[in-house]
């Protein structure tokens, strides 16, 4: 847009791979002797280096306090940034390019002074600042909620789809930045009245460099984010804009290239916003710029598709390809648009290619969408911001990184060490096993020891870490969201939030409670559940010694407990003796994990659905017996109910394995208030002593396997019981086959592992 | 004369097809050969919406795009398979296609398990053949037969339910575009404007997949269950209203809420989600026509058996019951999701109460 003989300004979309074309173009025909781009003062400094062979992009250009690494900005370039082709056409034709964003020293600055006005200076609190400190780059359109609100207001829905549809698929050249100023001209009919202070410092910035400029060059070229044009363009006072911009302090700011992905530029990955489909916006571009139609764009987009297809073992013919390409085109005349997008060549692809079926399209949205792509940046860029994070990290907590192998012992109540304990556990997370041993959550030991040896190889571990993020924290917290989205049971989830406790990434908690939440609630494995209940348990409980918070875990505890309350009885009916022993195990969890959580409405679901399992004959004996004993310990049956269960079990003759695996069950591996006062002991020698040969010899590995598990103290009262006989009868027999009592005693004996006198009769 | 249950689309619509004929003339839309109206105005016939000044009613509740899809896949050489779940609408779609298109939505093959390849393709009047011998005279044409001579669209539906080899039948037709006839020595060309609109179930059992060559011959458009939740709470009282005045039952004074209620947990089944909580899914479909049998079984109870003007929870219960538990594990996934859900909301405590007697 031609501003006045002197100045034409260009008005882009951030990532537009259709403004990045246009750019081009319009830059070919303006020929300007200077290029001012919206960018932070301070990239001046090294934009340059773009033109370095090693230089691929995405590749972003980060600006931070060295002091506070997680102040920061970045500015991420694609090839069809239309901000990365301005810099190329300057830096191959060497003209010189200004950048006329306020500073970000400045910008720092008044971050700081935002996050003192209101209140505290936690650690949260400086958390919420990141993306304010971005707020460009990871815009899609000009300043999303202006132009958004604007174009809703006009009764647009998608206000993406409609500036794709409108500018970036349209073969654009200088004309289109008419059309784009006079659009933003009547979204913002008076640039001046903007609510956003710092938008109004931003703009006067701007005005003022672009004065200067005028001093200097005769025919200048402004690219910015079209949302700002009409500001550019006001006339204001020299002395108004100067009155705004004085007094403002600056701090510190070191700048970095570091490697980008597309992925990272998505908005699947990290904390920023992105663009949606990084892969489609390249292609987009690369018709763009090679003028090609749309049939061309539509055909090469779609043989890509069933390129992704095939690869993922979906047989898809050259034939399809062709029809689909016919069949978005015919869309797209039937949407009024003038090529097919992405929605039309997607939705042809699956009407053609997949039978109708979503699945196998969006099985291949990552790796068509998004893209692998990583950029790479010169072997002799200046140290990583991350690696400086480390090492400013290392300093802080008294740490040395020395090439011998240490030992670190770590006392969590001491602030230095749980800080420490979060450092190692973050670079484990990032792949930097520096530092190996600690210790899970869970055992409630408040120490950990630490080997620690550095390698070199760490140096090139890093550089895969900071594709991450430029901290360590944020690096962790992209690693750890990532296994998040990926995980699909519950305790490889559980694993990643026991992780993000010890590497302290609270503001993960929310995201992997939604995912655990939607994998409790769906899982079919109920042992799988219980034990779960049991991990949630512990790491509510043991956290604290971390100084962590945990009790959002909570609410998943409600839903585990009513799906294996419901579960349970369907469960434990008609399954063999492994699958019972394995069920037996999570019940137990369970069990346990209830009691140690001591909640009343989950005791009382847990005990009534006890109580449904002790009355329902159907279940596996072993189980039962179990469950008997639970309702025991927690005071919910009387003794005698459980003896005269235990005697209605054991006096079926017909099975002596059910009786045996109840025996099992009910003893729990240990003797405890059951053997010793009740008649459960009598009962027990009575079933054994009537037991035939063949069935002795039957349920003698459960029955061993049953007291193996007693304390030695156990098995020496036990076994003392069944040497004096000191016992009251129960109902009896009033006669005994001699030597048979003789060899059961015997058999007894030498299962608990004690010799009897031969001659000793019973009384 | 009596009156007809249900008239053919061409004759319902007739109005609107004239209204939207003018409404191309006036903006020189372009109508692909052999069609009566331009693939716009057939979107517009179909979802409904203004053609000039003039309202268009809307005919199929869907989405829009699917419906644009199938369009543009009739407006290309490639025949089109409609596929999803039981009461989506699939066939409505076929003959609202077919009647807007070529205006003749009646040359139906009806796919079943016993169908022979004579009644896709043609078959023969013997008494014709014995007296006369064999000339074209004695052919009987099947509905595809004629479409394909009168450049018309053919509509099969259940395309599945038919065997294997008889479906392989179409491929010449659809790749083709012929239909030969060995016994004359000759062959039937398609005149432009022929295609095939087939339907399909995929919640069916005992169905017979497509062959590779045969699918690859089809553009295929799912029809899902609605994703928005008024568009289905719009069929389900569209359609209980109609049902109601047809049976002459009163309309229960807390109507509005109980489909509304029905709609609700149908979606959440459904989609396994209840606001941010996840919920395990049922093995059902969950359509709106089983929400609409649902809610006009508790109309008749409450009319016949209820003594009492509203519908009452039990009555709702015993219709859920019966479409949502279709398998063993159905009724733990009810249980629940009614312990974790209904029992939760205040509103729908009746119903937890009323389910806890059949669960």
């Amino acid at each position: 847009m031609k501003l006045d003989d002197q100045v034409h300004l260009l008005g882009v979309r951030h990532h537009g791979p259709g403004c990045a074309a246009a750019l081009q173009r319009a830059l070919d025909a303006l020929q300007p002797d200077v290029i001012l781009l919206e960018g932070a003062k301070e990239l001046e400094d090294s934009w340059q280096d773009m033109l370095k062979a090693d230089m691929q992009p995405p590749v972003a250009q980060l600006l931070y306090d060295p002091n506070q690494p997680r102040c920061s900005m970045i500015y991420p370039w694609a090839e069809f940034t239309p901000e990365w082709q301005a810099m190329r056409y300057a830096g191959l034709r060497s003209i010189p390019l200004q950048m006329i964003d306020l500073p970000a020293s400045i910008t720092f600055s008044l971050d700081e002074q935002d996050d003192n006005e209101p209140l505290s200076e936690t650690d949260t609190e400086a958390d919420n600042t990141e993306p304010e400190a971005e707020p460009d780059t990871s815009a899609q359109l000009p300043e999303p909620d202006s132009l958004h609100t604007f174009l809703h207001r006009c009764g647009i829905a998608d206000a993406e789809v409609w500036w794709d549809q409108n500018v970036e698929h349209h073969r654009g050249d200088l004309d289109s930045f008419e059309a784009i100023f006079e659009l933003v001209s009547s979204a913002r009919p008076d640039p001046l009245l903007t609510t956003d202070a710092r938008e109004a410092l931003r703009e006067a910035w701007m005005r003022r460099e672009l004065r200067a400029a005028r001093k200097q060059f005769n025919n200048i070229v402004v690219i910015c984010g079209a949302w700002h044009l009409p500001a550019l363009a006001a006339k204001v006072k020299v002395k108004d804009d100067n009155a705004l911009l004085k007094g403002l302090r600056k701090r510190k700011v070191d700048q970095a290239w570091i490697p980008y992905t597309y992925r990272r530029l998505s908005t699947h990955s990290g904390y920023n916003a992105g663009i949606a489909a990084p892969g489609w916006y390249e292609h987009l571009y690369q018709y763009q710029h090679k003028d090609a139609s749309p049939e061309q764009l539509a055909i090469a987009w779609l043989v890509r598709v069933a390129a992704c297809l095939r690869e993922q073992g979906f047989a898809t013919s050259s034939a399809q390809v062709i029809d689909a390409v016919r069949l978005a085109l015919g869309l797209a005349q039937l949407r009024d648009q003038h090529m097919p997008g992405l929605a039309e060549l997607m939705e042809a692809a699956q009407s053609v290619m997949t039978e109708g079926r979503r699945g196998p399209i969006e099985l291949i949205g990552p790796s068509l969408l998004v893209g692998a792509r990583i950029g790479s940046i010169p072997a002799d860029s200046p140290i990583l911001p991350l690696e400086q994070d480390f090492n400013a990290t290392l300093k802080r907590l008294r740490l040395k990184r020395i090439n011998e192998p240490q030992q670190v012992q770590l006392d969590l109540r001491q602030p230095n060490a749980l800080l420490r304990s979060q450092l190692f556990n973050r670079l484990n997370l990032l792949a930097i096993p520096w530092a190996e041993g600690g210790d899970a959550i869970g055992t409630g030991t408040s120490r950990e020891t630490w080997d620690l040896h550095w390698q070199p190889e760490f140096a090139i571990a890093m550089l895969d870490a900071s594709l991450y993020g430029n901290t360590l924290e944020a690096a962790a917290g992209a690693r750890l969201k990532e296994r998040l989205d990926m995980a699909t049971s519950a305790p490889v989830l559980l694993e990643a939030v026991d992780a993000l406790l010890r590497c302290h990434l609270p503001e993960l908690m929310v995201p992997a409670i939604q995912r655990l939440g939607d994998v409790i609630a769906v899982s079919a494995d109920l042992g799988e559940l219980m034990q779960s209940l049991l991990q949630i348990a512990q790491i509510i409980r043991y956290g604290s010694v971390r100084a962590l918070q945990a009790d959002e875990l909570l609410p998943l505890t409600d839903v585990i407990s009513i799906r294996v309350s419901n579960g349970l009885p369907q469960a434990c009916t008609a399954i063999d003796d492994d699958a019972a022993r394995a069920l037996l195990t999570a019940i137990d969890a369970a069990h346990s994990a209830i009691n140690m959580l001591s909640r009343d409405d989950l005791i009382e679901r847990w005990h009534a659905s006890l109580q449904g399992l002790w009355a329902n004959r159907q279940i596996h004996p072993l189980i039962q017996g179990r469950i008997g004993r639970m309702l025991l310990d927690s005071g919910l049956t009387e003794a005698e109910t459980l003896e005269h269960e235990l005697g209605l079990r054991l006096s079926d003759p017909e099975d002596p394995m059910a009786a045996a695996y109840w025996v099992e069950g009910i003893l729990a591996g240990s003797a405890a208030g059951l053997i010793y006062g009740t008649s459960v002991f009598q009962l027990l020698d009575h079933w054994l002593c009537h037991l035939s040969e063949d069935q002795l010899l039957q349920v003698l590995p459960v029955l061993r396997r049953a007291f193996s598990a007693f304390s030695a103290q156990d098995l020496q009262l036990t076994g003392r019981n069944v040497r004096h006989g000191n016992h009251r009868r129960v109902d009896t027999p009033h006669t005994h086959d001699a030597r048979l009592a003789q060899q059961t005693r015997q058999q007894l004996g030498r299962l608990l592992g004690l010799s009897l006198p031969a001659t000793e009769t019973l009384s | 004369m009596n009156e007809l249950i249900k008239p053919l689309a061409e004759d319902r619509f007739q109005d609107e097809i004239e209204i939207l004929k003018a409404w191309d003339a006036e903006n020189g839309h372009a109508r692909p050969y052999a069609w009566q109206l331009s693939p716009q105005a057939v979107v517009l016939f179909i979802t409904g919406g203004v053609a000039g000044d003039t309202p268009i009613s809307a005919k199929y509740f869907g989405a829009d795009r699917s419906v644009q899809v199938a369009v543009a896949t009739l407006t290309t050489d490639r025949a089109l398979l409609l596929y999803g779940p039981p009461g989506t609408g699939k066939s409505t779609l076929s003959e609202l296609l077919a009647a807007a298109i070529c205006g003749n939505s009646q040359l139906i093959v009806q796919g079943t398990a016993g169908i022979s390849e004579e009644k896709v393709l043609y078959e023969w009047d013997y008494a014709y053949r014995l007296s006369k011998g064999t000339d074209t005279g004695a052919l009987v044409k099947t509905p595809i037969f004629r479409a394909m001579e009168e450049g018309k669209l053919a509509r099969v539906e259940e395309l599945t339910r038919i065997p294997s080899d008889v479906q392989d039948a179409l491929i010449t037709i659809l790749s083709e575009k012929m239909m030969p006839i060995p016994e004359l020595n000759t062959s039937v060309m398609a005149s432009r404007g022929f295609s095939i609109i087939a339907t399909a179930n995929d919640k069916d059992k005992g169905v017979n997949d497509l062959s590779k060559a045969l699918s690859r011959r089809f553009n295929t458009v799912r029809l899902e269950l609605p994703d928005d939740e008024q568009t289905e709470i719009k069929i389900v009282e569209h359609q209980v209203g109609k049902l109601c005045k047809a049976e002459d039952l009163p309309l229960p004074v807390n109507l509005p809420e109980e489909i509304q209620r029905v709609v609700r947990i149908f979606r959440e089944l459904r989609e396994g989600q209840s606001g941010s909580e996840t919920i395990e899914k049922p093995s059902a479909t969950l359509s709106p026509a089983e929400a609409i049998s649902v809610i006009s079984q508790a109309i008749s109870m409450s009319a016949y058996f209820g003594g009492d003007d509203a519908i009452q929870a039990d009555h709702i219960a015993s219709g859920l019951e019966g479409v949502v538990v279709r398998e063993a594990e159905d009724r733990l996934v009810f249980r629940n999701y009614a312990d974790r859900i209904l029992k939760n909301r205040a509103a729908d405590r009746d119903l937890d109460e009323a389910l806890r007697q059949i669960l």
